[in-house]
């Protein structure tokens, strides 16, 4: 095939789209929707991962310190704990810093009067944690020394977290495989109704002389064009309907929410590995759709 | 050259299309296959066109051997044929110049070439006006002639009509068939015709083939437009050595 046959292939499998316009228009709604579905879907299961993470990093673990422990014994402590991966830092506070907290939380003055003649709460050193599945780890790590009494963890949101974290994973990677393979089945009856209707000129062309690859070109340009125009149709209603939503929720949510959506994926930060993911998507499907199609009237 | 020896054709589910045929058309021939629907008519044309391919025997077409050439050499091998159909078979989102030129785009002919090779073509069935046309906006005697025109676009050595007048009225028949005998006579072309239209035949005459059950039943001249009818002669159920 020499370059002037690539080159009215490749302009016949535009004009293509244009000449069947109809059926370009039903295979780039169904491909737009499959992207849109698949897209949303993992913007949907990234950003419920990102706030359970979000809300698994406000868990705190308490080590209640003994009396009269050595400022340097609690250092090395703190340098322990903060030795694991799942800590994010950890920090002391001395039983006036407690005494200070509790003041302000229970806002009693005769609770504080009493507390203040003789303190009893404990020194302690707080750790937040990154990965509340591992906090088992860093449990183990202050019940281990010998400076810490009691160890404090919030067991009903780590284990609620856990499980959360587990069955969003779970639910979002069957989410979108089931949408991909949905889209696939979709996607490829579309493209075989298109082909189908232009069978007879599949025919015609190879009864002519035509090579099943000069068949094949302007189907898989076409494919290629379907894809890319379907990407980024995608890509825009992706883009604009993200930005819309993200605004409605941090403008009128509580503040609860409003610290929530602090951990937001910014589209801008995944906008590209959106727009390849889509064009990448798009054109295999089309044209993998095409040739497919294209396959079965090609033995004439 | 068309040449057919001891072949037979068999469909896939045991139905006997074609038995022992034996034929041979020279270069520069004119020949009518006759016979009813059923007979097998189709079914030889397309072991022509290597749409089918033989159960049995040989059929060798401009040096090509059907039976034993790759799929790769089919393109090209039908690049050697032009073919008329009933129902026209244009591309119906082509215009007329288009639909033409594709035959010869397939052959990777130059733009030049081509620009100069459709009109010219379409001159000679009469529609060179008809350049920029529709296949939707022209008559079926109309359509047929683009078909034909399309079938002559890359010059091949022979031509196969398969009922090119079955879609169109008898009149427009006539000239369909003039037009084909006017290509055999100056280009040089062999030209196959396959028909049901017994009066069309009567009326052209010529080397006229039947078959019937899927046998050559008689292959003679008649004496008509094309043959005076001297070298008539008649030869049933076997082959015809010219």
């Amino acid at each position: 095939m020499n370059v002037n046959s690539l080159k009215y292939l490749f302009f016949e499998g535009l004009k293509n789209v244009i000449k069947n316009k109809l059926m370009a228009l039903a295979s780039i709604g169904v491909l737009t929707a499959c992207l849109l579905a698949v897209g949303c879907s993992i913007l949907v299961t990234g950003n419920i991962n990102n706030m359970v993470v979000y809300v698994g990093e406000q868990s705190t673990m308490v080590a209640f310190l003994k009396n009269d422990v050595e400022q340097a014994d609690v250092d090395c402590l703190i340098d322990s704990i903060e030795s694991n991966d799942s800590v994010k830092d950890a920090e002391y506070v001395s039983k006036e810093q407690a005494l200070l907290n509790y003041s302000k939380r229970v806002n009693s003055d005769s609770a504080i009067k009493t507390l203040s003649e003789e303190n009893i709460l404990p020194a302690s050193v707080n750790v937040h944690i990154k990965d509340m599945a591992k906090v088992d780890d860093v449990v183990q790590i202050a019940q281990n020394s010998s400076l810490v009494e009691h160890v404090s963890v919030p067991t009903n949101v780590t284990n609620m977290i856990k499980e959360l974290g587990r069955t969003v994973g779970w639910f979002g990677t069957a989410v979108v495989l089931a949408l991909i393979l949905t889209s696939l089945v979709i996607i490829s009856n579309t493209i075989r109704a298109t082909v189908f209707a232009r069978r007879r000129e599949i025919a015609i062309m190879k009864q002519v002389g035509a090579t099943d690859n000069f068949v094949r070109l302007p189907f898989l340009v076409e494919g290629m064009a379907i894809g890319v125009i379907s990407a980024i149709v995608a890509f825009v209603m992706i883009f604009v309907g993200y930005e819309a939503i993200s605004v409605i929720l941090t403008e009128n949510s509580s503040a609860f929410l409003k610290s929530m959506f602090s951990s937001w994926i910014r589209f801008g930060s995944v906008g590209l590995l959106v727009v390849f993911g889509f064009l990448f998507g798009g054109i295999l499907a089309g044209v993998a759709g095409s040739l497919i199609s294209v396959r079965k009237y090609l033995s004439v | 050259m068309i040449e057919m020896k001891n072949v037979c054709f068999n469909y896939e589910n045991g139905t006997c299309a074609l038995r022992d045929i034996d034929l041979k058309v020279a270069d520069g021939e004119f020949v009518f296959i006759v016979g009813q629907s059923g007979a097998g008519k189709s079914s030889l044309l397309k072991l022509i066109t290597r749409e089918n391919v033989a159960t049995r025997g040989d059929v060798v077409i401009n040096g090509y051997n059907l039976g034993k050439m790759s799929k790769k050499e089919i393109p090209s091998f039908r690049r050697t044929i032009g073919m008329v159909f009933q129902d026209f078979r244009l591309i119906p989102s082509m215009s007329v110049f288009d639909n033409v030129a594709f035959v010869l785009r397939v052959t990777n002919y130059s733009n030049k070439y081509i620009k100069t090779r459709v009109p010219y073509v379409l001159d000679l069935v009469n529609l060179s006006k008809s350049l920029n046309k529709f296949p939707n906006e022209l008559s079926g005697g109309e359509q047929q002639r683009v078909a034909i025109a399309r079938a002559l676009a890359s010059d091949p050595p022979i031509l196969v009509a398969d009922e090119p007048t079955g879609n169109i009225d008898p009149e427009l028949s006539m000239q369909i068939v003039d037009l084909l005998v006017e290509i055999n006579k100056y280009c040089g072309t062999t030209i196959v015709v396959v028909t049901h239209e017994h009066e069309l035949v009567r009326s052209f005459g010529g080397r006229v083939i039947g078959i019937e059950g899927g046998k050559i039943a008689f292959d003679e001249n008649v004496v008509g437009k094309i043959s005076s009818g001297e070298e008539n002669k008649k030869v049933v159920g076997g082959a015809n050595e010219r």
